[in-house]
């Protein structure tokens, strides 16, 4: 039996939403960074499942594709959107996005620096809302890099969440390092301690190794 | 503008510019604790700490470096490596420093010379604070000419 032109036009719809959905993901991703301190995030917080969120759905046809190959009948996508009213939800959806990401994430990390100032004034570390205003002006490029690492197979998902693990190990701790180094000065001069900043920084620029470390005691 | 483009850019900014600038007035700081007779290390070491971000960053990637970042006993070796460093360079370093004052005190030097008498303190405060720009002219060209050992 024919799957109806109605059913086809709303999975259009659907795929069509998922890579913009993917992006106010990344936003709500930024902004629960900051509730959740903004240096580190809570397990199974809200950062963690935003980040989730957004992988799933950048991810949507190939998660189908692996369910299709489980024997569960899945439509192919149709491609285009008959319906020129389902069609008009798409480019409007698509269009709120542009808007939300160009004109409210500048203004939200515009707030965030307000906040750290305001941080540093109530004598907590700025560095919590600078690094989510940074992740928030970044989501354009980090949606990008996310959707280059779609490997394009039925476990495209974890891939994705692999080559994340991979980018925050490989290219974000590293300079976290050197905030570390620059955290470890700061305490040393106000005569707090200092020595765990230089016990992470060498942490993070060896995350990769830590993680092997792990590894090897699970599997002895 | 990517994520860890801004944080690396974050840290060098923090690092490479308001550290070094901010190792002034922890000079400054340090001149007036001493004149005062106060505890002036921290803010004499903090003054050239402040200075060396980049080089302490890169001293504690060359642990990691030798060690192999990917290997399970990076963390393990990078220790070591930082033990090694602090035992065979640094303290030795101080050792030099209190054979020194111990042959200035056994030189007589410091009972007729007190550096911590009022007088000699005042006049040492009022040099350094007439040249803490210099001190830190001094500081940085130290840090600038440093090898790596």
């Amino acid at each position: 039996m024919p799957v109806p032109q109605f059913l086809l036009d709303l999975l259009a719809l659907l795929y069509a939403l998922a890579i913009p959905a993917a992006s106010l993901t990344l936003v709500a991703a930024g902004l629960s960074l900051r509730s959740e301190g903004g240096m580190n995030f809570h397990v199974n917080g809200k950062t963690g499942k935003w980040l989730m969120w957004t992988i799933i759905l950048l991810t949507v046809p190939e998660i189908l594709h692996w369910i299709g190959a489980q024997g569960i009948n899945i439509p192919s996508n149709p491609g285009f959107i008959s319906a020129s009213w389902i069609s008009t939800v798409s480019t409007a959806f698509q269009k709120f996005v542009d808007l939300i990401i160009t004109n409210f994430v500048p203004v939200a990390a515009a707030f965030m620096v307000l906040k750290a100032t305001l941080d540093t004034a109530a004598g907590d570390n700025p560095l919590s809302s600078v690094i989510a205003a940074i992740f928030l002006l970044a989501i354009p490029a980090t949606k990008s890099m996310m959707q280059g690492w779609n490997s394009g197979s039925d476990t495209a998902t974890t891939d994705m969440l692999q080559s994340f693990w991979n980018y925050i190990a490989n290219q974000v701790m590293p300079a976290a390092a050197g905030l570390a180094v620059v955290g470890a000065v700061a305490s040393f001069v106000q005569k707090r301690p200092f020595m765990r900043y230089i016990f992470a920084a060498l942490g993070f620029l060896c995350l990769t190794g830590l993680n092997q470390l792990v590894k090897a005691m699970a599997n002895t | 503008m990517s994520f860890d483009g801004g944080i690396t850019h974050l840290a060098s900014w923090g690092g490479n510019v308001i550290m070094p600038t901010l190792s002034g007035l922890f000079f400054a700081g340090a001149v007036y604790r001493y004149s005062k007779g106060g505890a002036f290390e921290q803010l004499l070491y903090g003054g050239f700490a402040s200075l060396l971000c980049s080089g302490m960053l890169r001293t504690l990637e060359s642990f990691v470096t030798n060690a192999g970042a990917t290997n399970a006993d990076a963390y393990w070796l990078a220790l070591v490596t930082f033990v090694s460093y602090v035992g065979n360079v640094i303290l030795p370093m101080f050792a030099l420093t209190q054979f020194g004052a111990m042959a200035l005190h056994m030189g007589g030097v410091l009972n007729e010379i007190y550096p911590g008498s009022v007088w000699i303190r005042k006049f040492i405060a009022g040099v350094g604070a007439l040249m803490v720009s210099g001190i830190l002219r001094f500081a940085e060209s130290m840090v600038t000419q440093a090898h790596g050992l």
